[in-house]
């Protein structure tokens, strides 16, 4: 028989939603993960961008903190006397989408952008309300605009990334992905609050569970190709979907440009183990 | 799209449970199979494709017993947060909140019936995207590939969905190529493929396949079987010689695909 799950271990009071820059919020909450005998947290986050006329949510989490995003959506929404537009999307997987369904039913007005592919198939009825989006489109919030920009770092072909024209933060999806441990308490933080967490360690081992991709080819290009889009881009801040935000892009690339680098250094060979140990 | 049913005595185990668009047919086969058995359900993989219907399958069919609800997935998140996701659901579902979760894993079998014998093998694939396991029936013989092998398309709905000599099927190295590269399998353009080819023919070796039951396309019979992994093999020594797309796709605009689909 397959194995019984390990008791849940008890998770501290949730720090978001945290407004991380003028006007954009961070959403969700930390999600469990067992790794090697250790609790970890891995964000599967959503933001929202508050506009002059108009919101925006740029992911939508995780189906199981679908009522934790949706409460604080409620909550921003009210407090901001804006209405919710857009929904973009990075990919339609369901660690990015799984509140899409909930939200447009709840929020008639409000269509999705960005790779979509399957998520008709996920939310019948809302074929309508549903779209593709290309990089260099972009959608009018009054006084900002969300960038759909190309993805360098990805899983699905077509994923999406997404700027925020005023602040200058991107949303890069499943790019700067990495978890904190559950001991440390670096739950809601900025990357660079949160000394304790090692950065290129967890891209690691993000990358060993999930981006199994990156142990087969030349990262190296990925690496390049990021470090000039954040200059065309003039990124200041980052939204990771599965990691904590980057508040001074520039002075803390370095750290992560490891980090990408020891993605590659995953050994396809050795993931013949069991590498969930739940 | 493909959901299967393994069947013993009294038991049903649901293996991937599709997409929500499909959930009224899908019900209604799984009534004719279910009868008063008890049915859990295995999520192979955390993506939409394994788990639209798990929450739809549990409220139609938890009632046909006493016992609790098994969900075998990967995640540790509980179900009825993680399943219940439907645009008109409350994000709790009330019969899953009851279930019992198992945790799939490749070296103990998902049995069928608790105190059977019939069960999958869960196998962690070297050739994945995201965490996924391929599974193994021994009483058929049938490997359970998710998302891979998922090359054969029809014309016709009518199929047929079940491939074996060559007549009945319309694969070519060059489809498996599109198919691959064009989706989810973009980063095999360009990737040092040897040691995803030697896993693949390892795998091959050591389990005896009569039938490869991808997530979509048709099912890959008999004769078909060792045809189709050596369009796998040879796609695969192909793609390495071949420049990488990682880069230039992430500027691709979807019209793109959808005019090369
Ligand atoms: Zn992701
Ligand atoms: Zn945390």
């Amino acid at each position: 028989m397959s194995n019984s799950a390990p008791a849940l271990p008890e998770m501290p009071h949730n720090a978001l939603p945290r407004e991380i820059a003028p006007g954009v919020f961070w959403l969700g909450e930390c999600s469990p993960v067992h790794y090697a005998g250790k609790w970890l947290h891995t964000y599967n986050s959503a933001f929202m961008v508050v506009g002059e006329k108009f919101a925006a949510m740029v992911e939508t989490g995780i189906p199981s903190v679908g009522n934790v995003v949706i409460a604080q959506v409620e909550r921003i929404l009210e407090e901001r006397g804006v209405p919710l537009k857009y929904i973009f999307v990075t990919h339609s997987e369901m660690s990015h989408c799984g509140s899409v369904g909930r939200l447009l039913r709840r929020y008639p007005e409000a269509h999705t952008y960005g790779e979509i592919s399957d998520l008709h198939l996920v939310y019948p009825g809302f074929e309508d309300r549903i779209h593709f989006c290309e990089p260099g489109e972009t959608s009018d919030l009054g006084g900002r605009e969300i960038l759909t920009v190309e993805s360098v770092f990805r899983d699905l072909i077509h994923s999406r990334w997404f700027l925020d024209t005023k602040e200058r933060v991107l949303f890069p999806g499943d790019g700067f992905a990495y978890s904190h441990v559950h001991d440390d308490k670096e739950c809601g933080l900025f990357a660079e609050e949160a000394p304790k967490v090692d950065i290129p360690t967890q891209m690691q081992r993000f990358a060993t569970l999930a981006f199994h991709w990156t142990g087969y080819v030349d990262i190296e290009p990925y690496v390049q190709r990021l470090d000039d889009l954040f200059v065309e881009l003039g990124v200041e801040v980052v939204a990771p979907t599965h990691g904590l935000p980057i508040r001074d892009a520039k002075n803390s690339m370095p750290i992560f440009r490891e980090g990408f680098r020891g993605m590659s250094d995953i050994h396809a060979t050795e993931l013949d183990i069991e590498i969930y140990d739940i | 799209m493909n959901t299967f049913a393994l069947v013993e005595g009294e038991h049903v185990l649901v293996y991937s449970t599709g997409y929500s668009a499909h959930r009224e047919a899908l019900l209604a086969h799984l009534r004719k199979i279910v009868g008063q058995r008890t049915v859990s359900v295995a999520i192979p993989r955390p993506e939409w494709a394994s788990m639209c219907n798990a929450r739809a399958i549990a409220d139609e069919f938890h009632k046909n017993f006493d016992q609790q609800f098994v969900v075998h997935q990967r995640l540790i998140n509980p179900p009825h947060l993680l399943l219940d996701f439907d645009a008109d659901s409350v994000g709790a579902s009330s019969v899953l909140a009851g279930c019992q979760l198992r945790m799939l894993s490749s070296t103990t079998r998902t049995l069928v019936d608790p105190n059977g014998e019939r069960g999958l093998d869960f196998i962690v694939p070297e050739l994945r995207l995201l965490p996924t396991n391929w599974a193994y029936d021994s009483a058929t013989k049938t490997l359970f590939t998710g998302d891979a092998f998922c090359w054969v398309w029809k014309d016709e709905e009518t199929g047929p969905w079940l491939v074996d000599a060559p007549e009945t099927d319309p694969t070519t190295l060059e489809r498996v190529a599109h198919s691959l590269s064009a989706g989810r399998y973009w980063w095999l353009e360009g990737a040092a493929t040897q040691s995803i080819r030697v896993a693949i023919a390892r795998l091959f070796e050591n389990y005896e396949v009569r039938f490869i039951a991808p997530d979509h396309g048709a099912v890959i019979a008999g004769e078909a079987v060792s045809r189709h992994v050596g369009y796998l093999d040879e796609y695969l020594r192909l793609a390495a010689r071949n420049p990488s797309i990682g880069i230039e796709a992430g500027q691709w605009k979807t019209s793109k695909m959808r005019a090369s689909a």
